[in-house]
């Protein structure tokens, strides 16, 4: 009842302290799981991009004798079978079933030489146990049963064969020819039908690229290519293959499903593959001549080398913004505590226990926070993602130190009943225990952040894991930040009242006085306010810097708006198209070519290119490029550092050119990064050739594509959606966003919630005064003039450190990965955001100063005064 | 005035002064010799490397095809751009030339002739000396050469001997004056690694070729330069680096084959490991000098408390007088200025005294006799650094001299009359939570430590770098006990007070009341001597635990007494003579052929060992804590796998083995042969040309066992003869039938039953004469990882797939290193025989003895290993653990820290004796009234001294005890991180602290027994004080 009775008393502390309780439990519970959803995200993503002979297991076996052959399918059944059963767990949730996804199994020879070709035409023979299902036969028939037939007076195989048009057209092959195989031990195919596959875009066909297309292949050393091409068999061709007469193998694809892996599965999925090809070794059977050949590890390997670093940005600004959130809800508390002290120091007056007092405090904060926690968590569900032990965790902690706190301080504040206090008389100097902990947090900041520079804070995750006290530093110097704002601000003040004691009027007098004076007032709003604005610049300082880098990445990897290139001469026409597609506004031809360097068998890049005009495209862009330079005699060109230092040489393009060396060049955007490379003059070559265009403007991806085919078309726009796209990337993004979001209004709440705590004995205060004569202008100025320094102190230093931040941890923190691969550095000081957050906290600490003489005014003076008279 | 004031006001409290004096001479004197030991021991160590390092590893050798025409162009291109490339770093370069092949004289004509070859090289004459005639000149038509005396003594030609021989290639005549006969002075040095043929002067192959003949330079260019490869070795002047020289230069090795492509000499071929051996050698330095400051910070921290323990008592002695100045007048600055020149008037003449102080001090450590041994001579001498660092530890403890002197400066005489006699319980540090807050800071560096694992830290640029908090740990940690260790004094002496109010005697009682009243006079000293105490132990435990891990590391690459790799079978002794030759070495107790290989096993690359099972109680050196199991029972364990059968032992010593083989067609067929000390080897089965002679079963074949041994080996005997193995005949084909019958040693029949094999199916074929294993229940000794991975536990069978065959294995033992492996791969160990009859079983090879493990008489391997420098042509590589150990403990650069600990140490027993001394001096002094009023109210002199035992047993007592309790959490927490390999890597295996108990005890006793003399000596002054005398002082007051 009491507890009831007492929160409809309080009812707006306590809905200020139920509204924040359930905004930080939301936020607690529901961003890592976000994070952890964009985890998954992402390498279900990175899982996809990869091909899926990349990441499926695929088992071989090769067959070198009669004995060793597989000629039935229902063999490759059984040992699919067996594999499956060998899989451990975590790998057992991932594979598919046999047929399901690009799980089958094959039978393949490889090297098959056409008879008489002289080692140039190749094709290979291949049976997959789920053909029907993947191809289409769209001339003749599928493949039937082989027979036999005599060449040469032997008696030799004849398979029935089906293959891709590509291929045969480039063997020149049609339905019905018949081919002799081997050079040794002949069989002969007879093309019975031409088939396509079903679906193309399948990543089934990622393992069997060799049966969609003809592949060519130049050996070392020789200048003609070899064609490889592979023909499709039926069932009963297959158990005429064997391993005596051909380079035969078989494989079995276990397939994986990008969608059931989850980040968390990531550190399983390494060991449970090399597990799975243990098992695979020492099995029964056929199953230990097998070999494992897999992508998985490696690629898992790199996926979780850019979680670590995403997982540490996560840890740093969550960790941030949980530490504030919890700074303000105890100051909502501490509000509330406030409000209670009379009551409560009357019911301890009459004889209550310390415990009592105590247990009632603390169950009125419960009241609030408890439900809010709860709301809070069950909220938390609706986001997406798994649900981590820090969904629990956090709304927990949150609530044990709500409650704990308001038991401690009641239980310190009431420790004596009828204990008078004062908190007006001047504050009181601080204790040595005090000072002690403040030099031990200061300078352990200061050590963390020379560390952390030093060290790196993702340097060695991989191999050591997470450094917590580095992950800590950023938070800690924030911290520090405010003990020296605190311990520091009185002194200009003090000035400032010395010199106002001068002066006549009586307000800033007074009103700076107040300020200065102020104890309780000071330190929890500090210690927040300042983290907050500190880790909310910082977090827009190091997203914008991400952006700014992820922009120049992309304008690095394209060099221009847009570029296009082809391997063929573009016709004039193809030129005027693209200049008239819309929002070109020029277009710069280019010649790339390979060039022999002297008469050594060194090769070189070389791009003609007038780099004037091309500088004129590029308006507004952050890259720059360099000037051509002039030569006496010669070509001038730039070259890379490869090629410095020869001065003037010749090279080899269609004509022999003499070029000198005007500068060097580290990389030149959109075309090389590294290697020996060069750049001349557009117009040096005899006629030019124009390969490449550089374009201007903001002209559509598709409508350069349309406008000139057969190109590689690459723009700016396009290169940065890819580098943004990535699902980590814009994780680090959204949460950065979130973050400081979330951060500044929590700094504006503590602002709003400390002129509330002070307003009871300001509002005494100034009943004083006006019964003195202060007017209500100037009762204003007073309250504006006692909350304004500490505010705008903060909000400065604030401001200072999340600016500062970045540039102190800049070479810790390794954000490349989010980037292009560029690192982060150089973050600009883009002001207006910062400069926005800390004026919009002065501006409502401004407007709360005269909201509330405006609502003091409203209260008759005597009533206010004979408060004091009842306690 | 100020002057003499402060010389007067000094010189009237002369025993503190002079103890203040003696205390900052000592950490003057004690640091700048640690720095001074810190600097020349790390360029000590690179210079020792450097020395000592082979050429192979400093040479940077470059090599290009030339022409007479194009060496000019060539020669400076390399020259200029070593020049440029190594900067200041003198380079010596010297350039060899070979030529093509040159006839034999008189063998021109002959297909296969013998050759010769022509060569020169810069400064010969340096490296050898002549044995007959000669150095060749250049000019002339007949070309002067000199020949290497090995070539001389193989081809026949000598000095004074003109021949004429004939190009191979270009076929033009050249003559030939031998002016000259010579000898290399050392053939097989690092040198001549490269030039075979000059080495050895005879190279034999599908040619045999001898020289080369070595003409002078500017011949060999106008003759035989016809595009012929030429060696530039630039030996970089490396001999007189600093550490600080390391990097750049090893960054501009690296640049060097692009600047010689750039420079001209695009076919310049460059090898070289001087940019990895100057990266390893840097970072050793970084580890050496970061281990080094962990005692150095000790000793700051020690010479730090002690200073300002004596300051405080010089204040507290002058706190009246102070006050008195006060009142009279004296302003803070004043006050400030006094003290600060009498702490100057003490610091000056240390901070120029101990530059010149130190060298002796350290030439003191040198000699001690295990630093001593490793060869390294300090030579230290005073330099500007020295004496910055001599200064700025002097102005240091200057400044700490006098801030306890202006912190009580403000108060005024009442206060200070007032204040006096009145000891609070507690000190300033423990009112603050001083003492916490040091504990957090100690805390998050010990565990800093223990994450990563060393005092250096990989940084964010990618390299190492020394980490300031982890370096300070230990010191930090050392103090933080300490300070807590103060908080028990009060609660121990009221203990005391309790205990010792009960019982009749009166000095514990007083004594104990004593303390317990002003716990915070005997703080001071107590903490001294805590940290004192600490460190000493710290730093014996360090320097004992790095010995014992050098030495663990030594056991655990060597892996016995003695190993020895090389091919197994070599032209000089064979196959079966190496055994007998390394079995036969002086002092040799035990040997085991050992097979080391990388084997494919389920899936992952491992190193299998085999070893004699039985004898891996005396080989086989494995740390007792690596393994749940003795070494015995895995040595039980192993041998359970063989079978007790062996196979046809051929009795005597034959030199052939005879018999017939009858195949139905022609296939190859060996035999496998086993020798006495277990070596197993195959020879092939050849049928002779078939007699006529109708009577014999089949062909006849011959073995000759005598190419067993090769040129000079004896065969181990007995052999027996294993069993015939032969090969798959091919998928379609029949089976091949072979018999095997009248085996006969040296024509002696054997009565060995005929062997026939039936040949077929797709695995090698295998009889033998005793019942072959099954194959199975292998049992292997595994290291955790490997064991873990395939999920085998001891004692229960399981399976792995050992090079792609499924096989039982018995995990017999599971070690967390295998000795003799590298620690990042897994390592698998087997019995030697149980693997020769599983390889025999399914028709393996044998496994060849790639090493011999041998035990030592006593672990002496000195007699073996000089036999075996006598014998180079037995080709193999000495693993010697005594040598390893003395190797790994006598460099430099990882032993440098034993000569900082030794210098810490003692500096801070005498840090604490001296502090301890001042403390009680002062103490007994300003109680001697009191003393001597007990002694007029009848208390006996012997109750006195008992009384001042009691007091100073405190202070002693309980800083013995916890300063070993602290120094045992510190050295636990702490030493094995510390000790690193020279690349700041962790040590294999793994450290183990040792602290050396019994040093230990004989250092506590030894402090105590000083410690009470000094009490005792006190006590001896105050019995001279006449009563009288000293009863008579106050009045004077």
């Amino acid at each position: 009842m009491k507890l009831l009775h007492l929160a409809r008393v309080h009812l707006g502390a306590m809905a200020v302290l139920l509204a924040l309780t359930l905004s930080a439990c939301l936020l607690v519970a529901g961003l890592p799981r976000l994070t952890q959803a964009a985890f998954d995200d992402a390498l279900h993503e990175a899982l996809l991009k990869a091909p899926a002979e990349r990441i499926d297991l695929t088992t071989t076996m090769t067959s070198d004798s009669p004995a060793q052959d597989l000629g039935d399918a229902r063999q490759f059944e059984k040992l699919h079978g067996d594999l499956r059963e060998l899989l451990p767990a975590p790998l057992d949730r991932l594979i598919a079933s046999a047929g399901a996804s690009t799980g089958h199994s094959a039978a393949k020879t490889y090297g098959t030489p056409v008879e008489g070709s002289g080692g140039k035409r190749y094709i290979n023979l291949a049976w997959l146990s789920d053909r029907e299902r993947r191809v289409t036969w769209v001339e003749g028939r599928a493949p039937g049963d082989p027979s036999m037939t005599t060449w040469h007076n032997q008696h030799i195989t004849l398979f029935e064969v089906g293959m891709v048009r590509e291929a045969m057209t480039m063997l020149g092959l049609k339905v019905g020819d018949t081919q002799i195989l081997g050079e040794n031990n002949y069989s002969a195919i007879k093309i019975v039908g031409v088939f396509e596959a079903k679906d193309p875009a399948d990543r089934y066909w990622s393992h069997n690229e060799d049966i969609r297309h003809l592949l060519t292949h130049r050996p070392a050393g020789s200048l003609e290519e070899e064609l490889h091409a592979t023909a499709l068999i039926s069932d009963t061709g297959l158990s005429k293959l064997s391993g005596r007469d051909r380079n035969l193998t078989y494989s079995w694809v276990l397939p994986l499903r990008p969608q059931a892996a989850t980040a968390l599965d990531v550190p399983d999925l390494g060991p449970a593959v090399m597990e799975f090809e243990r098992r695979m070794k020492v099995a029964d059977g056929l199953l230990p001549r097998q070999i494992l050949r897999t992508g998985l590890p490696e690629l898992l390997g790199v996926f979780q080398a850019g979680l670590a670093t995403a997982q540490t940005v996560m840890y740093l600004v969550l960790g941030g913004l949980l530490v504030v959130a919890l700074g303000v809800i105890l100051l909502a508390v501490q509000l509330l505590v406030d409000r209670m002290d009379q009551a409560l120091g009357l019911m301890r007056a009459r004889g209550g226990a310390l415990r009592q007092v105590a247990r009632l405090g603390a169950g009125l904060v419960a009241l609030a926070v408890v439900p809010a926690a709860l709301i809070g968590y069950g909220l938390s569900y609706l986001f997406p993602g798994p649900v981590l032990p820090l969904v629990h965790v956090g709304p927990l902690l949150v609530v044990v130190v709500a409650v704990a706190f308001a038991a401690a301080r009641i239980a310190v504040t009431h420790r004596t009943p009828l204990n008078e206090r004062r908190d007006d008389v001047a504050t009181a100097r601080p204790s040595a225990k005090r000072i002690t902990l403040e030099v031990l947090v200061v300078g352990l900041a200061l050590a963390g952040a020379y560390l952390l520079r030093t060290r790196g804070l993702t340097t060695d995750v991989r191999s050591e894991g997470q450094d917590p006290f580095l992950l800590l530093v950023p938070l800690a110097l924030a911290l520090a930040a405010g003990l020296i704002t605190m311990r520091c601000y009185p002194y200009p003040l003090r000035l400032l009242v010395r010199i106002t004691a001068r002066m006549r009027p009586a307000v800033p007098f007074l009103g700076l006085t107040r300020a200065a004076r102020a104890r309780s007032f000071s330190v929890l709003p500090v210690l927040i306010l300042l983290p907050a604005l500190g880790v909310s610049v910082f977090a827009s300082v190091i997203s914008g810097g991400v952006a700014d880098t992820q922009r120049l990445a992309a304008w690095q990897s394209v060099g221009a708006p847009a570029t296009i290139a082809s391997e063929i001469e573009l016709p004039p026409d193809v030129i005027e198209r693209v200049r008239r597609v819309p929002g070109v506004t020029g277009v710069v031809p280019a010649q790339a070519a390979t060039v022999q360097v002297g008469y050594t068998p060194e090769q070189a890049q070389l791009l003609a290119v007038d780099l004037g005009r091309w500088r004129e495209l590029l308006g507004g862009s952050p890259i720059t490029l360099p000037s051509p330079g002039t030569a006496s005699s010669g070509i001038p060109a730039l070259v890379s550092s490869g090629l410095s230092g020869r001065g003037t040489f010749e090279i080899g393009w269609n004509s022999r050119l003499k070029v000198t060396a005007t500068g060097e060049l580290d990389a030149l955007p959109g075309f090389f990064t590294e290697g020996k490379f060069m750049v001349v003059p557009f117009d040096v070559g005899q006629r030019p050739v124009v390969n490449t265009l550089l374009v201007g403007g903001n002209p559509a991806m598709e409508a350069l594509r349309e406008a000139a085919p057969d190109t590689v078309v690459k723009t700016q726009a396009t290169a940065l959606a890819q580098i943004q796209d990535d699902p980590l990337t814009s994780t680090v993004r959204t949460t950065l966003l979130v973050v400081t979001i979330a951060l500044a209004v929590y700094a504006l709440v503590a602002v709003v919630i400390t002129l509330v705590i002070g307003a009871a004995d300001r509002a005494r205060a100034l009943s004083f005064l006006r019964t003195l004569g202060l007017s209500d202008r100037q009762a204003q100025r007073l309250t504006v003039l006692e909350v304004m320094p500490m505010i705008l102190v903060t909000a400065l230093v604030g401001l200072a450190l999340g600016l500062g931040l970045p540039a102190a941890l800049g070479p810790g923190v390794d954000l490349s990965a989010y980037a292009g691969g560029l690192p982060v550095g150089d973050y600009e000081l883009d002001l207006v955001t910062p400069v926005a957050l800390a004026a919009g906290l002065t501006v409502v600490a401004v407007l709360g100063a005269y909201a509330h003489t405006a609502i003091s005014r409203r209260r008759s003076l005597g009533a206010v005064l004979r408060v004091g008279d009842l306690s | 005035m100020r002057g003499p004031l402060v010389v007067k006001r000094a010189f009237s409290e002369p025993l503190l002064l002079l103890a203040a004096f003696g205390s900052i001479l000592l950490a003057t004197t004690t640091l700048v010799a640690l720095t001074m030991y810190a600097s020349s021991i790390a360029e000590a160590g690179v210079l020792r490397t450097m020395e000592t390092a082979p050429l192979r590893q400093i040479a940077v050798t470059v090599s290009a095809p030339v022409t007479a025409e194009t060496f000019q162009k060539q020669d400076q291109t390399v020259r200029r751009t070593a020049a440029e490339v190594f900067g200041g770093v003198p380079a010596e370069i010297s350039t060899s030339f070979r030529s093509d092949s040159y006839a034999m004289p008189g063998q021109q004509n002959r297909k296969v002739p013998e050759l010769l070859r022509f060569g020169a090289y810069d400064g010969l004459d340096k490296h050898a000396k002549l044995v007959s005639g000669s150095w060749p000149e250049p000019g002339g038509d007949v070309v002067q050469a000199a020949i290497p005396l090995s070539a001389a003594s193989a081809s026949g030609l000598s000095a004074g001997q003109e021949i004429s021989t004939e190009g191979r290639l270009d076929g033009k005549a050249v003559r030939v004056r031998i002016t000259g006969v010579f000898q290399l002075d050392d053939p097989f040095g690092d040198r001549w690694a490269g030039e075979q043929l000059l080495s050895r002067g005879v190279e034999a192959g599908q040619f045999t070729t001898y020289g080369p003949l070595m003409v002078p330079r500017e011949t060999f260019l106008s003759r035989f330069a016809t595009n012929v490869t030429t060696t530039w070795t630039l030996v970089p002047g490396v001999r007189g680096l600093t550490p600080e020289q390391l990097r750049p230069l090893a960054a501009s090795v690296d640049e060097l084959p692009a600047a010689l492509k750039a420079g001209g000499c695009p076919s310049c071929q460059t090898t070289t490991r001087l940019a990895e051996v100057l990266t390893q050698l840097d970072t050793a330095s970084l580890v050496a000098r970061s281990t080094m400051l962990i005692p150095v910070l000790q000793l700051l921290l020690l010479a730090a408390y002690a200073l300002m323990l004596t300051a405080r008592l010089l204040a507290d002695h002058r706190r009246m007088e102070v006050a008195l100045l006060r009142s009279r007048g004296a302003g803070t600055l004043r006050l400030a200025g006094l003290a600060g020149g009498e702490a100057l008037l003490v610091a000056v003449p240390c901070a120029v005294a101990a530059p010149f102080l130190a060298p002796p001090l350290l030439a003191l450590i040198n000699a001690l006799p295990w630093i001593a041994a490793s060869g390294v001579r300090l030579a230290p001498v005073a330099d500007l650094g020295t004496f910055l660092v001599s200064a700025g530890v002097a102005l240091a403890s200057a400044v700490l001299l006098m801030l306890p002197a202006l912190a009580g400066a403000r108060r005024t005489y009442v206060e200070e009359q007032a204040s006096r006699g009145r000891g609070g319980g507690r000190g300033l540090i423990q009112r603050a939570g001083a003492d916490m807050a040091l504990l957090v800071v100690a805390a998050l560096a010990i565990w800093q430590l223990q994450h990563y694992g060393a005092p250096v830290t990989t940084t964010a640029g990618g390299g190492l770098g020394i980490d300031p908090l982890i370096i300070s740990g230990p010191a930090l940690a050392l103090l933080t006990g300490g300070m807590l260790g103060l908080r028990l004094v009060p609660r121990i002496s009221r203990l005391a007070e309790r205990l010792t109010a009960k019982r009749p005697s009166l000095a514990p009682a007083l004594g104990a009341w004593q303390v317990s009243r002003r716990p915070l006079r005997y703080s001071g000293p107590a903490l001294l001597l805590t940290m004192a105490i600490a460190i000493g132990i710290v730093s014996m435990a360090t320097a004992s635990t790095w010995r014992a891990s050098q030495l663990d590391q030594a056991r655990h690459q060597a892996g016995a007494d003695l190993r020895l790799s090389g091919p197994p079978e070599s032209p000089d002794l064979g196959v079966s003579g190496r055994g007998t030759a390394f079995t036969g070495l002086p002092g040799v107790t035990a040997a085991s052929p050992a097979f080391r290989g990388q084997v494919d096993l389920s899936g992952r690359t491992v190193t299998l060992l085999g070893l004699d099972g039985g004898k891996l109680e005396q080989l086989f050196q494995l740390r007792p804590d690596l393994s749940a199991q003795p070494v015995e029972a895995m040595s039980r364990g192993l041998v359970t796998g063989r079978s007790a059968a062996t196979g046809l032992e051929l009795p005597g010593q034959p030199a052939t083995v005879t018999g017939q083989v009858r195949m139905n067609r022609d296939w190859p067929l060996r035999v496998r042969i086993s020798d006495a000390l277990g070596v197993w080897h195959d020879l092939p089965v050849t049928a002779l040309p078939r007699d006529d002679d109708a009577g014999t079963p089949g062909a006849p074949f011959r073995l000759d066992l005598k190419t067993l041994a090769g040129r000079s080996g004896r065969i181990a005997y007995p052999l027996t003869v294993r069993g015939f193995i032969t090969t798959p005949p091919p998928v379609d084909e029949d089976a091949v039938l072979i018999t095997v019958s009248g085996l006969a040693a040296d024509g002696r029949d054997l009565g060995a039953p005929d062997i026939s094999m039936q040949v077929e199916g797709d695995r090698p074929v295998t009889r033998a004469f005793a019942p072959l294993p099954e194959p199975g229940r292998l049992p292997v000794v595994m290291t955790a990882d490997l064991a873990a991975a395939n999920q085998l536990t001891v004692g229960q069978p399981g399976r792995v797939n050992l090079d792609r065959q499924v096989i039982e294995v018995t995990l017999i033992g599971v070690v967390d290193r295998m000795p003799t492996t590298d620690p990042a791969q897994p390592a698998m160990l087997a019995d030697w025989a149980t693997l020769q009859e599983h390889a025999l079983a399914t028709g393996q090879l044998a496994r060849p003895a790639t090493e011999w493990w041998l035990a030592a008489e006593g672990g002496d391997t000195g007699p073996a290993r000089a036999t075996l420098r006598g014998h180079p042509e037995w080709n193999v590589t000495v693993t010697d653990q005594r040598q390893l150990a003395a190797e790994l403990q006598d460099d430099p650069l990882a032993s440098g820290l034993q000569g900082a600990l030794i210098l810490g140490f003692l500096a801070a027993l005498v840090f604490a004796a001296l502090g301890f001394l001042v403390n009680a001096t002062v103490a007994a002094r300003e109680r001697m009234a009191e003393f001597t009023i007990l002694r007029a109210l009848g208390v006996s002199f012997r109750q006195v001294f008992g009384l001042l035992a009691v007091e100073q047993a405190f202070v002693v007592g309980l800083s013995l005890v916890a300063g070993t309790a602290l120094a045992l959490v510190v050295g636990n927490l702490v030493v094995p991180h510390i000790v690193l390999t020279g690349q700041a890597a962790a040590v294999t295996p793994s450290v183990l602290l040792d602290i050396p108990w019994l040093a230990t005890a004989g250092m506590l006793a030894l402090v105590a027994l000083v410690l009470f003399a000094i009490v005792a000596g006190l006590a001896r002054n105050l019995r001279r004080q006449g009563l009288g005398r000293v009863l008579r002082i106050g009045e004077d007051q």
